[in-house]
């Protein structure tokens, strides 16, 4: 069953005295409820339009984009609330994305306030408490403010946030991008446990092949605003057929210094061709 | 020993009397903060580099790669550095200000992570590639000449139309390539490149290092490549220096140290990567987080953090000692040696 579909999604964006832009241009992408699905492009591919549309901060100029058989651009009132409490996203700069004035009791019982899902404030706070606990942070964190955590603890805090809700669907763009390696693990770790363990379906945004191929099992390549390749991310990625997704996977750095000096060897001579 | 009588030696510690040393830095430690709060970011760091060479610093966030990458160039005034960095026989903490500008973007080059913060939106790429050779007093029509000739061979066409052009104008990939075109015109025969390739896509960071792989093969540059990222590091250097916590704590080969990593962290690293080539159910990882550089545990940095840590770990810092494959590692697990290894 299918949980969110883009049909045949495009969006062109006019500018004054400008060619238009068209950023997606006959998008179908489908994710199946269950999944964590990859979605991998490079800068300027249209994968922000297409969070953005799933948002509703961005209409496509034709098309359809359904979460669970609603159109989402046309959902309204209650529809929308339940959209805006069953959809969440985590971004991929936790800095940014938290507001730096909330506590972190704030930070991550706000969705349950908006949503009137915890009926008073003790209620509120055990329930922060508890999702603090999931993703590996403790109830001594509640006062304290996002500046006073490492990059890691506070995407940590993101994941929280967006899971205070109970969604069906996350939406992570880049969620690691911006961690270090070793904490890149700890949270890609943490969002599959939670996936296995609560159920929930997640887009997963990004542009590290390796990062995707280790997390999600369907993956759609997306260049110039179309799909060009899409599968189940072993197939996808093991073999692939399109030239862009083959290209993608030529670049990603090998850590077999053998094999990457072998690699580099030949984009030299390729340059001198 | 042999005799150095011919061997045209500019100066030496006497421990590593090599006469093709280009960069020897010794004890390396940086300080900041006020006189009543000091906070120690880098701590005892020493490097050597041949012309040529191509080193990379790796470290995490905070490691203290960036701060020892800035403080060759003496980048920011505020910091206290002490121990030497030797450069061509000449030990920048001790020059004047005045001469390290010398130094500074023409003796040695540097290139930064976002090429979009190193270049002024409101110059010309073509004035900007120049500025170095125009600050060393190099005629106008000169300076124009080599900077078209240094952005053709970085594979920018067209080179005297893009020129004019401003940063704005250009992809992520190309303005890198401005970044590099300014860092070498002076031909300089070091490079410092602090993550050139983390704010870019994956084949656009491809060709950036395949072009800095080119460029210094071909002028025999050498560079000291700073990075977070173990994978660009494996094609591209000869020799990996691993910081954790102000501390060079291991150094080797890139082979030795992809194949045999010796320190704990190290190791931990190299497992922590997503690897395209497989999957495995559950990424391993490094428990934890790197300690605050005013708070570090007593003992090994690391030992909070380390699956193989016992008692002396926690009591006392373990010096750099001869890892088994032929570099050097800060960890109590290999026995500290009897000569040769000072320090």
């Amino acid at each position: 069953m299918s949980l969110l579909e883009l049909r045949d999604v495009c969006k062109t964006f006019h500018a004054l005295g400008r060619e238009p832009v068209k950023a997606l241009r006959d998008i179908n992408l489908t994710v199946e409820a269950g999944t964590i699905t990859g979605l991998v492009g490079e800068s300027g591919s249209g994968k922000t339009t297409i969070i953005k549309s799933i948002m509703g901060l961005e209409k496509p100029t034709s098309g359809t984009i359904t979460y669970d058989g609603i159109n989402i651009p046309e959902a309204k009132g209650e529809t929308l609330k339940r959209i805006r409490r069953e959809v969440q996203f985590v971004f991929q700069d936790p800095t940014s994305s938290l507001n730096p004035r909330m506590t972190v009791e704030q930070l991550v019982g706000e969705g349950l306030l908006v949503h009137k899902l915890a009926p008073d404030r003790t209620r509120r706070r055990e329930r922060v408490a508890e999702l603090l606990t999931m993703v590996g942070l403790s109830e001594r964190d509640l006062e304290r403010y996002p500046r006073s955590f490492s990059g890691g603890q506070r995407q940590r805090i993101a994941i929280a946030r967006a899971l205070a809700v109970g969604p069906k669907l996350l939406v992570c763009d880049e969620p690691v991008s911006a961690l270090d390696v070793s904490v890149q693990a700890q949270v890609l770790n943490l969002l599959q446990d939670m996936q296995e363990e609560l159920g929930f379906t997640v887009l997963f945004i990004a542009h590290d092949l390796a990062v995707v191929r280790q997390i999600c099992s369907q993956v759609a390549v997306i260049q110039t605003g179309q799909i060009v390749e899409e599968g189940p991310s072993e197939q996808v990625l093991a073999s692939p057929v399109h030239p862009y997704t083959k290209a993608l996977l030529a670049a990603v750095p090998n850590p077999n210094p053998a094999i990457a000096r072998q690699r580099a060897l030949e984009r030299l001579q390729e340059e001198v061709a | 020993m042999n005799t150095l009588t011919n061997s045209p030696v500019r100066q030496s510690d006497g421990r590593r009397p090599d006469p093709t040393t280009l960069l020897s830095i010794r004890d390396l430690t940086i300080d900041a903060g006020t006189k009543d709060s000091t906070v120690r970011l880098v701590d005892r760091f020493s490097l050597d580099m041949s012309p040529g060479d191509r080193v990379a610093l790796v470290g995490e966030s905070g490691s203290g790669k960036s701060v020892t990458a800035r403080s060759i160039m003496r980048l920011d005034p505020d910091f206290r550095l002490s121990g030497s960095i030797d450069f061509q026989g000449q030990d920048l903490l001790k020059l004047p200000e005045k001469q390290m500008v010398a130094v500074r973007g023409h003796k040695i080059g540097m290139v930064f992570q976002d090429p979009m913060g190193a270049l002024n939106p409101l110059m010309t790429i073509g004035e900007q590639v120049m500025e170095p050779l125009r600050i060393a007093g190099v005629s106008r029509t000169e300076a124009e000449r080599r900077a078209m000739a240094v952005l053709e061979e970085l594979g920018v066409a067209n080179a005297a139309t893009r020129m004019k052009a401003y940063p704005h104008e250009f992809s992520g990939g190309m303005r890198q390539r401005v970044v590099l075109a300014m860092a070498l015109i002076s031909d300089p025969s070091l490079i410092i490149a602090d993550e050139p390739t983390t704010a870019l896509d994956v084949r656009v960071q491809e060709q950036v290092l395949t072009l800095m792989d080119k460029v210094s093969k071909e002028r025999g540059l050498a560079v000291l490549l700073i990075t977070h990222d173990l994978g660009t590091v494996a094609g591209f250097t000869d020799r990996v220096a691993v910081m954790y916590s102000g501390r060079k704590v291991d150094e080797a080969s890139v082979d030795a140290l992809f194949t045999h990593p010796a320190h704990p962290y190290t190791q931990g690293l190299l497992q922590a990567v997503p690897r395209i080539d497989q999957t495995v159910p559950r990424l391993l990882t490094i428990a934890g987080a790197p300690p605050h550089p005013a708070n570090r545990p007593t003992g090994c940095a690391f030992n909070p953090r380390c699956s193989q840590a016992f008692d002396l770990c926690r009591e006392k810092l373990p010096e750099l000692r001869p890892s088994p494959e032929g570099g050097v590692v800060a960890c109590h697990l290999y026995p500290v040696a009897g000569k040769e290894q000072g320090s």
